[in-house]
């Protein structure tokens, strides 16, 4: 059974102790929409939910801002001994990591399935 | 590339009518300002044929300029205008970002692709710019940037052998 929430930037679904939170923007760019998206995230290592996958499907590309977030976001996820895997990168991001060689910090997964699977 | 004089990347990019080059000069002092002249930007590059991937990754180093103005340049405040000016056509893209801050060596930013900066949270714009552009020049106080973008595919009724 999964669990549903929603705001405007990022809709999150528990399945068990994995939690999947969807980008609903196109474009992370200006600090209080970063925010808006991560601090939620952030907030799940609070509360004990350290198993997270964040799908980017809708999200266009990936500025140098929304990349030192993920990393942050990587770091502490996994000081709570948490995983924290990425899904549905589109050409544009994936190479964005490639490039920063950022693709090797991340667990990558084409698909939010194989993300999820990815933690059993 | 990277290259030290501003001008070096964008003389035979940016026409001149005499002495003076053809420029599209913008103020920028709003996320609404920003979007507003990227909007430009790109819808020109669209409307002279280049191709998605040139268009997107202008869009993208166009915002690193952009956000850098504005976060290292003026501390993330709006009311302090910086200065955009572009040229567009059909050979390239050349873009100057000038804020009124007191500039930076981009020698000294530190490789994010070093092992011991990967893990860093901030300092992989240049990166990307320099990246996606064909050259990124600064000024010698490094408070303006330019970016070049020579066009990469043929308009739209050309072949590639010309």
């Amino acid at each position: 059974m999964s669990i549903h929430h929603g705001s405007h930037w990022l809709e999150r679904e528990d399945f068990g102790r994995v939690t999947v939170a969807r980008l609903k923007t196109p474009k992370i760019l200006d600090d209080d929409v970063i925010r808006a998206v991560f601090d939620p995230i952030y907030a799940l290592s609070s509360v004990g939910r350290n198993h997270v996958v964040l799908n980017l499907a809708t999200v266009d590309y990936l500025p140098s801002m929304a990349l030192g977030k993920l990393v942050m976001l990587s770091r502490r996820i996994e000081v709570g001994n948490g995983r924290l895997a990425l899904c549905r990168l589109s050409p544009a991001v994936q190479e964005v990591l490639e490039t920063t060689r950022l693709n090797d910090l991340f667990n990558i997964y084409p698909t939010e399935e194989e993300a999820l699977q990815s933690f059993a | 590339m990277i290259c030290d004089r501003l001008e070096l990347c964008q003389q035979d990019l940016v026409p001149r009518e005499g002495s003076v080059q053809r420029w599209r000069h913008d103020t920028i002092q709003s996320l609404e300002d920003m979007e507003r002249v990227i909007h430009m930007v790109t819808s020109g590059m669209e409307s002279v044929g280049y191709s998605e991937k040139e268009v997107l990754t202008m869009r993208l180093a166009t915002e690193e300029a952009i956000v850098n103005a504005h976060k290292h340049g003026h501390q993330r405040d709006w009311s302090r205008p910086f200065s955009v000016r572009h040229h567009l056509d059909a050979n390239g893209v050349v873009i100057q970002v000038e804020d009124q801050g007191p500039g930076f060596d981009p020698q000294q930013v530190p490789d994010p692709l070093a092992p011991e900066n990967l893990e860093r949270a901030s300092g992989r714009g240049l990166l990307l710019m320099r990246t996606y552009m064909s050259g990124v020049c600064h000024n010698e106080r490094g408070n303006c940037v330019c970016l070049c973008k020579r066009r990469l595919t043929s308009p739209p009724g050309e072949s590639a052998d010309g």
